[in-house]
């Protein structure tokens, strides 16, 4: 399904949208091309939804119908994220054998307050987007499994405001992601030594001596300790 | 191996070190420095570089305002940010010890308009504010990094005044805050990093001394006890019941 361009729902379509998610109306009952439901958003371009591999395949296509507008403004608007689930929910929140759409929490589906810091990273559209616009090629590892599970990396390392600093991603990137095959290196979403927990538990500590914003990731991968050499080392 | 990392002599600034305003200009934040409590930074080399930590809507920005000997007093910060939270850091730059973290404040949201700033000057366990949420008459606020902020419908006369003394606040609502607050504490692994849950926990241990609150990894049933019995001793202690018992009986009797 293509679109000529990006829409955002209005209040109203909002509330279609959420009760067309949780089953109470019919999903063809949210009429997405009634200016009571959605409205269009200017100097926004076409977006087909597709059966993206990753995360980030999703997000550049998102960012792409987005070029001509600016995207931290549409950040906050919930219309948007709520039209993009909509129209991408049979990648994102397909349909179980009961017939029930997998919603799995609230705000992977229905965007939550931005600034949240627990559940504004969880939206399954708008976080990958932020994080590819933001950060580019060092939210590799937060963007490269498929746009229905962003599993535990991306998890525990979007878990802290400050973890949304290049240095910080780069750093990550750099121990988890193995730019050759393009996935994330065995391990990097486990409990063990050095894995992306532990890298988060770290980075507080380390936060409180260090400026770690005015590193290089390179230092900052420096000042780990012993138990991350495992992933510095790994391909 | 895992290993705590040793923490540093950081000094914790106070949160009056330092005074920022902001302003709006096109689609550029302007922060201006209005205050600066010379008396903290002394310790500080001229040579250390003062910046601003921002942070709204999952982005961070850092702000230089040059050194401790060349500060600036007006600084533009990125116009995506409306109001951020914001901490004042100060930075080693000599090449023995480049990028260690000398002092810092605890977060603080930056005011937009003057007439927020009172909000920077609360520090209490429970930031009580005054705003504009109706219908609801109170909404608990928890973020990452400062206390958390409790709302109260600004139509009520002295909303402060009133949500501290008022019985039937006192003894219905109060408990559903420190039930909200800890169920939030509990569940988080890294609370003993966070200063605000650190706060919160010590006010927990002085009403339950050696009561050690559960891990995050414990089971639902063993948290819920944990903050139910919290709840009760803070209830025994400041006899809400019966306060409230007592007041209603009374309004009774007048009428």
């Amino acid at each position: 399904m293509k679109y000529d361009s990006l829409f955002e729902f209005t209040p109203y379509g909002m509330d279609l949208f959420a009760k067309a998610m949780t089953g109470e109306i019919e999903e063809d009952a949210v009429d997405i091309k009634s200016e009571k439901v959605a409205r269009i958003i200017p100097n926004t371009g076409a977006i087909e939804v597709k059966d993206w591999a990753t995360s980030r395949d999703m997000a550049a296509a998102v960012l792409g119908s987005m070029a001509g507008a600016d995207v931290g403004d549409l950040a906050k608007r919930d219309g948007v994220w709520g039209w993009l689930s909509f129209i991408f929910r049979d990648v994102l929140y397909p349909r179980q054998a009961d017939g029930t759409r997998l919603l799995r929490e609230l705000h992977k589906w229905y965007p939550s307050n931005l600034s949240d810091f627990r559940k504004g990273q969880r939206h399954l559209v708008r976080a990958p987007v932020l994080l590819l616009s933001q950060l580019g090629e060092n939210a590799d590892h937060l963007l490269c499994t498929k746009p229905n599970a962003p599993g535990e990396v991306r998890e525990q390392l979007t878990s802290q405001q400050d973890m949304f600093h290049p240095t910080f991603q780069a750093a990550a990137r750099l121990l988890y992601f193995d730019p050759t095959s393009k996935k994330l290196k065995k391990g990097a979403g486990g409990k063990g030594a050095g894995a992306s927990r532990r890298l988060a538990r770290v980075r507080l500590q380390l936060d409180v001596t260090w400026d770690l914003f005015a590193l290089s990731a390179e230092q900052l991968l420096e000042k780990l300790p012993k138990e991350f050499d495992k992933y510095r080392a790994a391909k | 191996m895992r290993r705590n990392i040793r923490l540093s002599g950081r000094k914790q600034l106070p949160a009056n070190s330092i005074s920022v305003t902001s302003d709006r200009k096109d689609e550029e934040l302007l922060l201006n420095i209005t205050h600066i409590n010379d008396s903290e930074f002394k310790s500080f080399p001229p040579s250390a570089e003062v910046e601003l930590r921002l942070t709204e809507n999952k982005r961070v920005s850092i702000v230089s305002l040059g050194t401790l000997g060349a500060m600036k007093r007006s600084v533009v910060a990125d116009g995506f940010f409306l109001q951020p939270m914001c901490q004042l850091r100060v930075v080693s730059k000599d090449s023995g010890t480049w990028g260690l973290l000398l002092g810092s404040t605890s977060a603080w949201r930056l005011g937009v308009k003057k007439a927020d700033e009172k909000e920077q000057l609360v520090t209490g366990l429970l930031n009580f504010l005054p705003s504009k949420i109706r219908p609801r008459t109170w909404k608990l606020s928890i973020e990452e990094d400062v206390h958390p902020r409790f709302e109260v419908d600004d139509r009520i006369p002295d909303p402060e005044a009133w949500a501290r003394s008022n019985t039937i606040f006192l003894g219905t609502v109060l408990p559903a805050i420190l039930y909200q607050v800890f169920d939030d504490i509990l569940g988080q692994e890294y609370r003993d990093q966070k200063q605000w849950m650190k706060d919160w926990l010590e006010w927990a241990n002085t009403l339950m001394p050696g009561s050690a609150p559960p891990a995050h990894d414990e089971t639902v049933a063993a948290k819920r006890e944990w903050i139910d019995n919290l709840i009760d001793t803070f209830c025994h202690r400041h006899a809400l019941s019966d306060k409230l018992v007592d007041e209603l009986i009374e309004v009774a009797n007048v009428k």
